[in-house]
């Protein structure tokens, strides 16, 4: 009976605001949810929003150069807890990454990209906070361009995830390459 | 007696040649291999491809960055090796990299099929496009000429060479650092930095030195109709009216 109350609490704090999209589970690490640039302005406006400066420069550099735009994605979490929406979120955008050593001993997947701690009330986002994060998404279609199994890596486990401390108001970052934790993408932001 | 286990060397064999498979696996984290299409390329072939760039710093240290692929980053000398995670052909470009249209607008397979002479055309779009408003190649540049040390580590053109490789994050990184961290985001690619990727490449030049003798290509060597090499002189070998590109008579001397 406990566990079924908790339950239905628990269902009721995860209901996102800002999207038809379930809040990511409060706790634990979860892999951020992978979207198209493109696809994001119709199916999460706020989310495409929170990255339109990065996306209209981006846009203005490949009009200018003619070239056309590379696939683009973005990583996030929503996660809605007493009343606000936080969204984390990474992207990939060429102009804005780092996609790492150009080095036959690399082993890394992953690019140095922007990311974006947003506190949002509404419709409104409130707050911003700026940091750097680990963008690795090996899930068919990735932008990464990764191999499958067995050559690539797991795409149930290789990712970039997030976990939302509420006790801390902070939302720490972490990157997995096939469930190897990868130290050095590990990042707390708080909020 | 007869079906005990008996570790002999000769059984053993097999498998501590796993283990060594495994370990080497593990520690490059996948297993390297060759796209289809792929060229092979002499240290010659990639230093005249680094000469007929149209960068005049690929153009006048051809012979350096020529080295950085044979020594550190592509022994084989193959356009189509992939390191099993990251990284394709003659220089070792990043996919990220390669996915970008500024620089190549191609898929690691792609890229891996095209000629010595197309991925290193490619290689200097890489460097003209991330360093075009970077500091940190000329930083180096200016400590090889003041004739400094990087964490005691020398600089010269092999450096500013790991520097590019590294990339703008890394090599700000390694500057800032002093080269203390072979981390990623920290100046390395978490086996070298920049300082001690140009050290390898350094050091195998030394030990190394007649890689380049007999490349056809002299445009490393030859800055100036001084340099050409001839047994007896430019003006002795001068070429006749019908010959020259351009005629000067004696009277406009």
């Amino acid at each position: 009976m406990i566990n079924l109350r908790l339950a239905a609490l628990a269902g009721s704090i995860t209901l996102a605001l800002a999207s038809p999209a379930l809040s990511a589970e409060f706790g634990k690490p979860v892999m951020m949810q992978a979207v198209a640039v493109k696809t994001a302005r119709q199916s999460n406006p706020l989310l495409y929003k929170l990255w339109s400066d990065l996306i209209n420069k981006n846009e203005e550099h490949f009009a200018s150069t003619g070239h056309s735009n590379p696939p683009e994605s973005i990583l996030f979490n929503e996660y809605s807890s007493a009343g606000r929406t936080i969204l984390v979120s990474t992207i990939f955008l060429n102009q804005f990454c780092d996609a790492g050593p150009n080095s036959a001993t690399s082993t890394a997947l992953y690019a140095s990209c922007p990311l974006r701690v947003a506190v949002v009330s509404g419709a409104e986002i409130q707050t911003v906070k700026n940091a750097k994060a680990c963008f690795l998404d090996a899930r068919p279609g990735s932008v990464l361009d990764l191999d499958p199994p067995p050559t690539g890596p797991d795409p149930k486990t290789t990712g970039t995830y997030s976990n939302l401390v509420t006790k801390g108001n902070s939302i720490a970052i972490s990157t997995l390459q096939s469930g190897h934790a990868q130290p050095e993408c590990a990042v707390t932001v708080p909020f | 007696m007869r079906n005990s286990l008996v570790l002999s060397p000769r059984r053993l064999a097999p498998f501590a040649m796993l283990i060594i498979l495994i370990v080497t696996g593990i520690s490059a984290g996948a297993f390297a291999s060759v796209f289809p299409g792929s060229t092979q390329a002499s240290p010659c072939d990639v230093s005249n491809a680094f000469a007929n760039t149209s960068d005049p710093y690929l153009n006048a240290h051809a012979q350096d960055f020529a080295a950085m692929s044979h020594f550190v980053e592509d022994p084989n000398g193959q356009t189509g090796t992939f390191n099993g995670s990251c990284c394709t052909g003659l220089m070792q470009i990043n996919t990220g990299n390669l996915r970008n249209p500024d620089i190549c607008g191609c898929t690691r397979a792609e890229y891996g099929a095209m000629s010595p002479q197309q991925q290193i055309d490619v290689y200097a779009k890489y460097v003209n496009v991330s360093f075009a408003n970077d500091p940190s190649v000329q930083t180096l540049k200016n400590m090889q000429a003041n004739g400094q040390t990087l964490g005691g580590h020398q600089v010269d053109t092999e450096t500013v060479i790991a520097c590019m490789q590294m990339g703008t994050g890394n090599c700000a990184a390694a500057i800032k650092n002093g080269c203390s961290s072979t981390t990623l985001g920290q100046g390395g690619d978490n086996h070298v930095n920049v300082c001690t990727m140009g050290d390898k490449a350094r050091l195998a030049m030394q030990n190394n030195p007649n890689t380049f003798a007999n490349c056809s290509n002299a445009v490393c060597a030859n800055n100036g109709p001084g340099d050409f090499p001839t047994t007896t002189g430019l003006a002795s070998n001068a070429p006749t009216a019908d010959q020259a590109n351009i005629v000067v008579s004696p009277s406009q001397v």
